[in-house]
């Protein structure tokens, strides 16, 4: 969302130079034989830090989030759970074997009771009795008998070197928490020869549990798993409503869209003090909660993208309330859920928080709003410019208008090729000022607020709009938005960006999710029963 | 807070006992006497002003005046050494724009790999193709510290090559950490635990990584082909690892147990002061303890859209540093180059105070400050501002150097050799014309 600011920058946007096609990396033309299974094949999975915090909390109880201090993951296409790029650092196993200790020494000294019972005695064969239980929850899995002879083996060493039974306790949960079986999300490769097979009932249960709460499945998962009942659509897609209705599935929708509305970003604004007084570190974390509340307001009540598009609730707290005349209702600390009375305040594009993060630090910024709506939403994908172009926008001026001065330094038809795409999309937003404030004038002269989409795939989205709501609302009801929504997500359910093997997977899920009426707990539905998360492609020679 | 972390007694007690269970410890072989040589590279984003930044030279490589950016370092001058005529010439070609291929390059020497991080310009590139040359020094030098470097960032923000300095190997990143606290959890959790306790707990890490080791190599076997290479890695980091942990002890007589540093706001821009100053403090404090002899640190990313409160800059930096030379606005960025160079300043003035045996810890450093542009407003590589600091490798510093556009690979072969590598060749060799001339 950095990427422009420019001027002589060419967006590429499809057409010869510049027209919004389809999303970013294009799949491949489809070859759909949309009958047979289709399967990718599925990088092996580190867990990332939430989803490490997320399990040891559901594992041992632990709420310290010990994966704090694990090495931060890349992002790719929005989101830290990239397969291919979430890889293991020498700094990485460091913190693994600390976490592991404190963890271990905490859960055997408080829970332990939780952990085991030896009503024969505290001896080895109790020592086999927690691998194999407590090393079920660890692993995701029952143990292979190899796994459970090794550990038991480990645990009666440790039993002599340590001269105590908690302390074989101990170092036995740390090598389990360090084990790759825990560490990763391990699908082995089974087939001798080239294909696609399915998941097995434990394999799923992680991938649906890792997807719908961001952490291990827990006991009826492993059960229904182990009972087969993972193997059937239907029967998985029970399990996805239950946990689905479980209070954890809020953690991997939340982080979902704090990632995809880089609320990191807003939490960590800074302004300029003379253009935006008053605008400061408080009120910045400020405006990252109310966008994040503002979002799960709307996934977790009606949870549509029209809600989310077009819901009139804010979330004010009182600086925000002191800053942008919102009303708040006065409790110390707390936030409100509010309607804007002057109507300016309504759906998610008018949201302080994002407009203050796509603006400068002194001014607001049609190009980067223009570019919100076309990235974020429409998935509408860029092409680099020409080499050469070294792009600045224009400088703050007191007798003009952002839109004037935007719109004459696009005149170069180098810009333009672009820019005529991205700012009229921009300048719906002039209403809105570089921290998200409200304003009917700007430098002593009127706001020209319309705006226009140029090109689209869907025509239904194509142009002039007044406002905002206008805009909102036709997007609210476009198919390529809900598409542009739906791709976004598988990639964050699959850590990975859909290649051609997810063609016929990707245009049911993404009908799906549009005949539902844009419900996203749909959208979750259609992906856990999609054959993408079903099946695995291997490259055979297996051992 | 501070008391001797061990006394020399405990010291013995300690080693003696190892002897019996692990290898020969080579920093306790050299005894106390030989001090660990260090290496530091520090990146700055989106080159400088150079009007300002680069020294006014007189009559010999010796007799330069330093220029205003600089000014902060007078004290410092005898220390430096400013290396012009150098061009970033893998940062011409290959996936990326300027500002990634530039950092990318910088500490690697190579072009980028093809892949989806999208530029500033919107093209898009993958990691660089190499591992950086702070981590080759690491394995020439890094052994007996308790970890191999440390990545520290302030504001490094962008998690994609463009927020990336380190690299262990081709594709393989080390992202910087922007929050002290963190650093210090990283560097300082086990320097204070009693010596009985510790030797407790490494017989059980060594049993324990030991057992960690056979799960990696009994799951690798049930992988796919192409997924091994994942877990070889891990089986390799978890071995070091238990190397490390089980057969050294920190530099126990010059090391006092560190106070954690307090928490920051340490992604807004209006923390990145505080935060250097903190990261500083940090990285000389591990050099002191031999928590690690090698560190990457990097002033915000290639990308680098943030204003600097601190110093009264409320533009785009990054934006700022794109204004032709003739726009008054620019001089801004001189603004920033200077308060860069005072952190440099203040990283070289702490090594040359802290004593390590009869010399300071600067004698044992060398520092390099780069950064991925030579001019934001044309995103040159050529003529890149390099300077470097300290007397880890033995060079005559106090000088202006002009080398005739050689590649920075050979920099980074000479940094390579000052540390005792054999290599003739860094990155990609087709860059590489063979160390640089005049520097010892």
């Amino acid at each position: 969302m950095k990427l422009l600011r420019c001027l002589p920058l060419v967006f590429a946007l499809g057409l010869s130079s510049c027209k919004p096609t389809a999303r970013p990396p294009d799949p491949p033309p489809p070859s759909p034989d949309c009958g047979s299974q289709m399967g990718h094949s599925s990088p092996l999975r580190l867990l990332t830090r939430t989803e490490f915090d997320q399990t040891v909390r559901d594992l041992l109880g632990d709420t310290t989030h010990p994966a704090l201090n694990f090495p931060v993951e890349p992002v790719a296409f929005g989101f830290d759970n990239n397969a291919d790029l979430v890889k293991v650092t020498p700094e990485a196993v460091n913190r693994y074997l600390e976490a592991a200790e404190a963890l271990s020494h905490v859960a055997v000294t408080t829970r332990r009771a939780e952990m085991i019972s030896c009503p024969q005695g505290e001896n080895a064969d109790c020592g086999r009795q927690f691998v194999r239980t407590f090393g079920r929850k660890v692993f995701r899995r029952a143990l292979t008998a190899t796994e459970e002879s090794a550990f038991s083996l480990f645990f009666s060493k440790s039993l002599e070197s340590e001269q105590s039974f908690d302390g074989a306790l101990e170092a036995t949960l740390q090598v389990m928490l360090q084990s790759p079986q825990f560490l990763y999300r391990v699908e082995p490769s089974t087939l001798a020869t080239a294909g696609v097979r399915p998941l097995t009932g434990d394999e799923l249960a992680s991938r649906l549990s890792y997807f719908l709460w961001g952490s291990m499945p827990d006991e009826s998962l492993l059960d229904a798993a182990a009972a087969g009942q993972l193997d059937t659509v239907e029967g998985l897609t029970a399990q996805a409503q239950r946990l689905l209705a479980d209070p954890r599935a809020r953690d991997p929708a939340t982080h979902f869209f704090a990632q995809w509305l880089s609320l990191d970003a807003v939490a960590t604004l800074a302004k300029d003090p003379v253009v935006y007084p008053g605008f400061d570190a408080t009120l910045a974390s400020s405006l990252k909660s109310s966008l994040q509340q503002y979002a799960s307001d709307a996934f977790f009540g009606e949870g549509t993208l029209k809600a989310l598009l077009t819901s009139n609730a804010v979330f004010v707290d009182q600086p925000m309330a002191n800053r942008y005349g919102l009303p708040a209702s006065g409790t110390v600390g707390g936030f409100t859920r509010a309607t804007d009375p002057t109507g300016h305040v309504s759906g998610l594009l008018s949201q302080p928080g994002l407009l203050a993060r796509l603006a400068s630090p002194d001014q607001s910024s049609p190009v980067r709003r223009g570019l919100f709506v076309l990235q974020k939403l429409m998935c509408v994908p860029i092409s680099p410019p020409p080499p050469g172009f070294s792009p600045v926008p224009p400088a703050a001026n007191p007798g003009k208008t952002t839109r004037e001065r935007f719109a004459a330094h696009s005149l170069d038809p180098a810009c333009a090729a672009c820019h005529s795409h991205i700012d009229p999309i921009g300048f719906g937003f002039e209403h809105f000022d570089g921290i998200g404030a409200w304003r009917d004038t700007e430098n002593g002269l009127p706001v020209d607020a319309s705006g226009d989409v140029t090109a689209a795939l869907d025509a239904s989205l194509v142009g002039p709009f007044s406002t905002l709501g206008e805009l909102s609302s036709r997007l609210s009801a476009s198919r390529q938005v809900h598409d542009c929504v739906a791709v976004q997500w598988l990639r964050y359910a699959l850590g990975r960006v859909e290649a051609s093997a997810d063609t016929c997977a990707l245009q049911r899920i993404e009908q799906t999710f549009f005949d539902s009426g844009g419900r996203f707990v749909d959208l979750q539905l259609a992906i856990v029963g999609s054959d993408s998360f079903r099946y695995r492609a291997e490259a055979g020679g297996a051992p | 807070m501070s008391r001797p972390l061990l006394s020399r007694r405990q010291v013995l007690r300690a080693a003696s006992g190892l002897t019996l269970t692990l290898p020969f410890l080579p920093s306790l072989a050299h005894g106390q006497t030989a001090a660990p040589r260090r290496f530091v590279a520090m990146y700055v984003p989106n080159g400088v002003y150079p009007q300002t930044w680069w020294p006014v030279d007189g009559a010999s490589e010796t007799d330069f005046a330093l220029n205003t950016t600089f000014s902060s370092l007078a004290d410092l001058k005898s220390h430096l050494l400013f290396v012009g005529g150098l061009d970033l010439k893998c940062a011409l070609t290959g996936p990326g724009e300027q500002h990634q291929r530039g950092l990318g390059g910088l500490l690697t020497g190579t072009t980028l790999q093809a892949g989806q991080f999208v530029g500033n310009d919107g093209s898009t590139a993958g990691w660089a193709n190499g591992p950086s040359v702070d981590q080759e020094i690491a394995r020439l030098v890094g052994a007996g510290a308790k970890a191999r470097s440390l990545q520290l960032g302030v504001k490094a923000s962008e998690r994609d090559v463009s927020g990336v300095l380190s690299y262990q190997a081709a594709a393989t990143p080390l992202l910087p950490q922007n929050n002290p606290l963190l650093v210090f959890s990283s560097m300082f959790t086990d320097t204070s635990t009693p010596v009985d306790a510790m030797e407790k707990l490494r017989r059980r890490r060594a049993s324990v990584l030991d057992a960690v080791q056979e799960q990696l190599a009994a799951v690798q076997g049930r992988l796919a082909v192409s997924e091994r290479p994942l877990l070889d890695e891990h089986l390799t980091y978890v071995r070091e690892l238990e190397v490390r942990l089980t057969g050294v002890q920190p530099n126990p007589l010059s090391c006092t147990t560190p106070t954690a540093p307090p928490a920051t706001l340490y992604d807004t821009p209006g923390a990145m002061n505080d935060v250097s100053r903190l990261q500083l403090d940090l990285l000389v404090l591990a050099f002191k303890c031999d928590a690690t002899r090698v560190a990457s640190l990097m002033y915000s990313d290639a990308k680098n859209h943030t204003p600097l409160p601190f110093i009264n800059v409320y533009g785009d930096v990054h934006n700022i540093s794109h204004l032709p030379d003739v726009d008054p606005a620019r001089a801004d960025l001189g603004k920033r180059d200077g308060w860069e160079a005072e952190q440099f300043g203040y990283l070289v003035r702490k090594l040359s105070q802290t004593t390590e045996g009869a010399g300071t810890l600067l004698d044992s450093t060398l520092l390099f400050w780069g950064t991925d542009v030579s001019r934001g407003n044309t995103h040159a590589h050529d003529n890149m501002p390099f300077v470097l600091a300290g007397h880890g490798t033995g060079w005559r510093m106090g000088r202006s150097l002009h080398f005739t556009g050689q590649a920075h690979n050979d920099l980074l072969v000479s940094m390579l050799q000052g540390f005792g590598g054999t290599q003739t060749t860094f990155g990609d060799a087709q860059f590489c014309a063979g160390p640089l001339g005049n520097l010892v």
